[in-house]
Order: structure tokens, then sequence, then C-alpha cells
């Protein structure tokens, strides 16, 4: 009869415990394949490369697994000190969920014909915005 | 007094030759963390000018040009648009340099090298890279050296991520020739387009012979052998109570190698890893 009144006890304190606060960023890890500089924004603007865009292969966040997967960085510098993002190497760390666009091609405006530039944005999804905890231990 | 004069001439057209500079071509894209040969042209083409030096000394300096592009080349590259922000940046729409090679970039840096060679500025003919073969292999190195059996292409793995982003750069490519007609259709990648080892996690990325370093990835266990290059290779994984797997490094030549991890027939990405003596520490290119 104890027992039983103390594992209520327990399960009645367990259930009282505050819930783990929702956390703001997602891990990840994945094989980081290339990067590609964001340098303009649709449908014509071009900006200076702030971000650069790193392209995953073998990105695993949440189910389901998608086999390429992209995130953004600040171009200088995506992770922290302590920290890399080389292409070729895994990656493992978090990424701030955030819908975000990469413009990788910038075609600029032409007077004769007229033509008022044109932006093209990566079209594969890029899931935020990488972390700076995040890196390999792969060496520069 | 006739022989002096020969002598003086054969001295000439040795060392002139070896004096002459070469027009570098630039046909690829280059990013940080490339492993390519034209990266060595890159820096090449780089340390030609003092202020886009690549490095005063070690690795990436004058005459120690090597074919991985790490964050000094990057830096140099940002110093090199730049310079040449008229022809480099503003076409692209940029004000700033990015580290990245593209197109702009490559047409100047060609442009700079043809110019040079016909100048014929002295530069040396042909630069060693970081992953040059080793001087040759003592007794104690011998066991250590890849028999004929062994030999593997190291590149293999690299050459399936070098097909994912050519695939890539072609969409890309294609798009932007068209000017936007051909909408960006970027490739499927598939599980067979990925090696099927890759190398996570290397603790310590480098070290003296005999250092214990902790290997771990996809597909890697205790029955793979480690590749230092195409020359080396270590045949023992060993495994601890947790299921860790480390290998020792062996007694070769310090230098820095492409470490290739290789499970049955399977092979890994190449990744860098640099044996040190106590004297000489690793080098951050």
């Amino acid at each position: 009869m104890k027992k039983l009144i103390l594992g209520i006890l327990l399960l009645f304190f367990i259930a009282a415990l505050p819930a783990p606060s929702h956390a703001q960023f997602v891990r990840f890890g994945g094989l980081d394949v290339m990067e590609w500089p964001c340098i303009c924004e649709p449908p014509n603007i071009p900006i200076p490369p702030l971000y650069t865009m790193h392209v995953f292969v073998s990105f695993f966040n949440n189910s389901p697994i998608p086999l390429m997967g992209s995130l953004l960085g600040l171009t200088a510098q995506p992770v922290g000190p302590l920290y890399q993002l080389v292409p070729g190497a895994w990656a493992l760390g978090s990424y701030t969920p955030a819908p975000a666009i990469c413009g990788i091609i910038y075609i600029p405006p032409t007077p004769v014909p007229p033509f008022p530039g044109l932006c093209i944005p990566w079209t594969a999804p890029i899931y935020g915005f990488v972390n700076p905890d995040t890196g390999t231990s792969i060496p520069i | 007094m006739l022989r002096i004069f020969w002598l003086f001439f054969l001295i000439s057209i040795v060392f002139g030759a070896g004096a002459r500079a070469e027009t570098l071509s630039f046909t690829k894209n280059l990013s940080l963390g490339a492993t390519d040969s034209q990266v060595i042209a890159l820096q090449q083409a780089l340390n030609r000018d003092p202020t886009t030096l690549v490095a005063a000394s070690g690795p990436g300096s004058p005459g120690n040009e090597t074919d991985y592009f790490g964050p000094l080349t990057k830096a140099a590259v940002i110093r090199f648009q730049e310079k040449y922000a008229g022809e480099v940046l503003t076409p692209a729409g940029l004000t700033k340099g990015s580290g990245y090679v593209g197109s702009y970039t490559r047409a100047k840096l060609s442009a700079i090298s043809a110019s040079k060679a016909k100048t014929a500025v002295a530069a040396p003919a042909t630069l060693p890279a970081a992953t040059s073969t080793p001087p040759s292999a003592t007794s104690t190195t011998a066991a250590y050296l890849v028999k004929e059996y062994e030999k593997i292409d190291t590149h293999a793995g690299d050459k399936l991520l070098e097909n994912i982003q050519d695939r890539i750069r072609a969409a890309v490519n294609a798009t932007a020739d068209s000017l936007g007609t051909i909408p960006l259709v970027l490739p499927t990648i598939t599980e067979a387009d990925i090696p099927s080892i890759v190398i996570k996690t290397l603790s310590p990325s480098s070290g003296t012979p005999g250092t214990h370093v902790s290997v771990a990835g996809s597909n890697i266990g205790i029955s793979s052998v480690v590749y230092f290059g195409s020359e080396y290779i270590v045949r023992a994984l060993s495994q601890d109570a947790f299921g860790n797997l480390s290998f020792v490094i062996p007694p070769i030549p310090p230098a820095r190698y492409d470490l290739v991890v290789k499970t049955g027939s399977a092979i890994s990405n190449t990744t860098p890893f640099v044996i040190t003596t106590p004297k000489n520490p690793s080098t951050t290119l």
C-alpha cells in the first residue's frame, strides 16, 4: 500500500514539473557540399553578399529526412570563432528555422532592349539560419 | 675562356627556362574548402602581387602553394576582388569581395596571368603541392607503404561530391546563360550520389606519429583501413569498450595528407590530416 501511495505521489510530482521550454533551434547534421553567396533579392535587386548559402547533402534534421537541404550563414563569420563550416566536411550543429531565400544569379538591367534585371533564387528548400555552435571536427 | 663562356651560356638556358612565368588558366569556380589543382594556380596568381599574398611563410606562401582553398586563400581572394572591384565585383552587382572565385574573378585572374606571362617575371616554374610525394621511405615507414594490391583511387569519394557540384552548377549556369528563360531546376540527389562512407569526426585533426586519433563516421568499423594519400596505409583500427574507433598515426614523413577511409570496396571523401613533428606544429591555411 505504501508503495502504491509513493508511486502515485511520484507520478503526481512528475506531472507537476514544468514542461521544458520549446527550443528555438533544430539540431542537424550534414555533409556540406558547396557554398553560394546570396547576391540579390527577387525580382531584380542586387545586394552585398551578406549571407552565404551552405548546401548540404545527407541533411539530417527532423523526419522525413531530405537528401539536400540548405542553410544560410553570415558570409563574414557563418559560425562562432571556435567552429568551422567547410565544404567537403561533415558538419554538426543547429539552425534557427526561418523562411529564407537566396538569390544566386543576378542578371543586370539593360537599357537596350529595355530589361529591368533579374534575380533568380535557389529553388531547393532553405531551412533557416545556421547557429554559431555549428561546425566540424575536420581541420581547415 | 671559351669554356667559361659555354658554361655561362648553359646556365642561362637552364635557369632561364625555370624563370619563365606560366600562363595560369582558371576554368573552375572555387570556394572555401575546395581541394583542386587549380587552387595551386590560384595561389600562385595571388602570390605574384604583394597586396594579395596568400601567406608570407609556410603553406600557401610563394613556392609553397597548395591545392587547398583555406581561409587565408579566401582572404587573399577578397583582397584581389576588392582591388579589381570594377572588373570583378561591379559586374556581379557586388560592392565587397566574397572570396568566391566565380566567372568574373576567374576572367580577371586569367587576364593578369596572361599579361604577367608576356612580361616573363621570374617565377618558380613548378611548385610543390602540400600533398607532394614524401621523401623515400625508411625501414620504419616501409610497413605502412601501400602495397600494389591495396592501391585505390583515393579521390573516388570526392568525385561523387564533385559530380553533385557539377550537376548543380550546370543547372545554375543553364539558367544564367539563358538570362532566366530556362527555370532553375536543381538535380535530384539520391543515396547513390553520395559516398557511402563519410568521415564525420577526426580528433585530433593533426598530430605527431604515435598519437591516437579517434575517427567516426557512417559505415566506418573495425574492418576499415585508413589511407594517408595514396602512399601510406594504416591497416588496423582499434575499438574501445564504448565502441569508439581510433588509429595510431604511423611513423611517416610529416606533411599534409588527404586522409581516406575504406570499408570493403567503399571509399570515403578525403579529409585533410596534418602529421607534424614537435618542432613543426600544424599550420592553418
